[in-house]
């Protein structure tokens, strides 16, 4: 799979940030903000799939959402195969971001329930015309075809599938766009475990055909671990870490990505012992209308120091694309 | 996360028409099906009225009138209900009062449809400032008492059928707009409206393809209602004397005619009023029935 790959970057983000005001009153005043992403930096290479994992609400979705155009990102740079997507007119920004789909979380809720899934796929295809009417069946039944579906399908509603069943009408739809890069929130975290191997495997099958870069976002560290070339650690609306996966898995810098790594379940013999030496992190993730001040992480940090509560950590780069953000990186 | 669709999810095997389904399933409500013979019952007598009725609605004849109905000492043959105080057929008075009755709620409905879905929709989906000024002006409507807007607006417009329709469509559509903008902005944290964005979809497809037809149930249970609610405001306007005008056979205005001659002959305004009950619990029930039909929760079968 590496050898595929090329280093030439297919999506490049910088300093994104998302600050949803918080407005209260009748005069809808603005009384604050939540930071849910806080200066996110990262890139996604050719055929190149990166992880994105962090805790729920640290802000993996909204980077998604922002890279999507579903949210109007409030600073930072999205460059898109060597073209900035923020602030372009609609029309430009519909042009450039077709070949940027997404692949929701929860496959119940992202078909429309009053369509037929022919007419869920055939939509995409007739506005943005992307196939003559007359071939307009025999794609659909080919894109359905891909995801593992028979083509009788097409006529059928929603709710006559199963989840996993429903998750791949979604990555049809959104194949439909003949996308570039897919981003996908949490595409398994609602299906059945015996069905997510299958829709990981499918993900991982048609990134290969289709020489497709990705966007994994999850907080399962396993799914993650199964699919991604790289990993990027997200905590409280700022990546902490970013490396390949063996980098990380085996040498992780960042206390943060240290304690992810200690609190997946591990069945092993002897797993008294190492469950007793576990360092499990305490405390919750500060809310991020109000994050401390210094490291974000600082108040749960077992490596804590007075530099950490008073400064910015800077991205240190340990060894060649292994990057942390710790005024003390390191193993243990 | 169990969604409606889920539990509907059963159905996979056969595929018979939707139509037959919805048919099968509100065969097992059986007040639904009392709801649906009296509207059937309404609808044919307004569009046969012409055919149906046994006499002429404004034929006069004052040696026949206050003739009491059929069962009653000195009734005539020829008036089965009885007649007026100008001697004309109560039975067709009320026969063509249908029509008009009908006319008014549906029309005026149609009316509330398209403005308060219009503003609702446009409220939930660009929410901000468009919905603050759309919500303000729901509220000022919705607690200002609903006779004096409409006899205002009818006073204003002067009172024909038309003006009447216009005054209940005017005052009725803040109802919708409450419902359609609390519906929309639900969707919209639905994924596929989400979907519908990324996928770069104008947003009169997105309104007019994913929101609407994702709120029809509501919208066909709430109209059902406010068609009810439309005719029994028509004849309260008639019965002011601000809504149909004699000799017109409006419900209201026969009630209102009645009124006068209640202690001695009260049929005249018995009939009309039964009219009235009758309509309203037809339209209603068989909202209910709609209602329990599109619910899954509260589908049993």
């Amino acid at each position: 799979m590496a050898s595929k790959m090329t280093d030439d970057p297919m999506l490049q983000v910088e300093g994104l940030k998302m600050h949803f005001p918080i407005i209260k009153g009748v005069v809808r005043r603005q009384v604050g903000s939540v930071f849910a992403v806080d200066g996110v930096n990262f890139h996604i290479n050719k055929g190149e799939t990166l992880g994105l994992v962090g805790e729920s609400g640290c802000g993996k979705t909204t980077v998604g959402r922002c890279l999507i155009g579903l949210y109007r990102s409030t600073a930072g740079s999205i460059i898109f195969e060597g073209r900035e997507v923020i602030n372009q007119s609609r029309k430009k920004m519909v042009t450039l971001r077709r070949r940027m789909q997404m692949i929701f979380q929860d496959p119940y809720s992202s078909l429309n329930p009053r369509m037929r899934v022919r007419d869920i796929i055939g939509e995409v295809l007739k506005v943005h015309g992307l196939v003559e009417p007359k071939n307009k069946t025999q794609r659909i039944a080919e894109l359905l075809d891909q995801v593992g579906l028979k083509s009788d399908f097409a006529a059928r509603y929603p709710h006559e599938f199963s989840g996993g069943q429903r998750q791949r009408i979604g990555i049809a739809r959104a194949l439909a766009m003949e996308p570039r890069i897919l981003v996908a929130d949490e595409p398994v975290s609602a299906l059945d475990v015996s069905v997510q191997a299958q829709v990981i495997n499918l993900l991982e099958r048609l990134k290969q055909d289709l020489n497709l870069s990705m966007l994994m976002i999850s907080h399962d560290l396993s799914v993650v671990e199964h699919v991604a070339d790289r990993i990027a650690v997200m905590y409280l609306g700022k990546i902490v870490e970013t490396g390949s996966d063996r980098d990380l898995y085996n040498n992780p810098h960042h206390p943060y990505t240290h304690a992810l790594l200690e609190a997946i379940p591990q069945p092993r013999a002897g797993g008294r012992a190492r469950r007793q030496s576990r360092k499990l992190l305490g405390g919750d993730v500060p809310s991020p209308i109000d994050p401390p001040r210094g490291c974000y992480f600082h108040p749960r940090c077992p490596r804590v120091e007075d530099q950490c509560k008073r400064d910015n950590p800077p991205m240190v780069e340990v060894s060649p694309g292994h990057v942390v953000s710790c005024f003390f990186p390191g193993k243990k | 996360m169990i969604k409606p669709a889920l539990s509907q999810s059963f159905s996979i095997s056969s595929h018979p028409s939707s139509t037959i389904r919805t048919l099968k399933r509100l065969w097992h409500l059986r007040l639904g099906i009392l709801g649906s013979l009296l509207i059937l019952c309404l609808v044919t007598t307004a569009l046969f009225t012409p055919w149906l009725a046994p006499n002429d609605p404004y034929t006069q004849d004052i040696t026949q009138r206050l003739l009491p109905p059929f069962w009653m000492e000195g009734s005539s043959s020829d008036h089965f209900l009885g007649t007026d105080h100008l001697g004309r057929d109560l039975l067709s008075r009320i026969m063509y009062g249908t029509r008009i009755s009908l006319v008014i709620g549906l029309s005026a409905v149609v009316l509330q449809l398209i403005l308060g879905v219009g503003l609702g929709v446009l409220a939930g989906y660009y929410r901000g400032r468009v919905d603050s000024a759309i919500s303000f002006i729901v509220n000022a409507m919705m607690s200002f008492p609903f006779i004096l807007l409409a006899l205002t607006l009818v006073s204003v417009l002067g009172a024909s059928l038309q003006n009447i329709i216009i005054a209940l469509g005017l005052t009725g559509w803040p109802v919708y707009t409450r419902v359609t903008r609390i519906e929309t902005i639900k969707l919209n944290e639905q994924e596929f409206i989400l979907a519908a964005h990324s996928l770069a979809y104008s947003s009169w497809r997105i309104i007019t393809r994913h929101v609407l037809p994702n709120m029809l149930p509501t919208l066909l249970v709430l109209s059902t209602v406010e068609v009810a609610r439309s005719i029994i405001r028509e004849s309260l306007l008639s019965f002011l004397g601000l809504g149909i005008q004699p000799p017109t056979p409006s419900w209201g205005v026969m009630l209102a005619e009645g009124r006068d001659y209640m202690l001695m002959h009260w049929w005249l305004a018995a009939f009309p009023g039964l009219a009235i009950f009758m309509a309203a619990l037809g339209i209603n029930l068989l909202g209910d029935a709609l209602r329990d039909y599109t619910d899954p929760h509260l589908r049993k079968y």
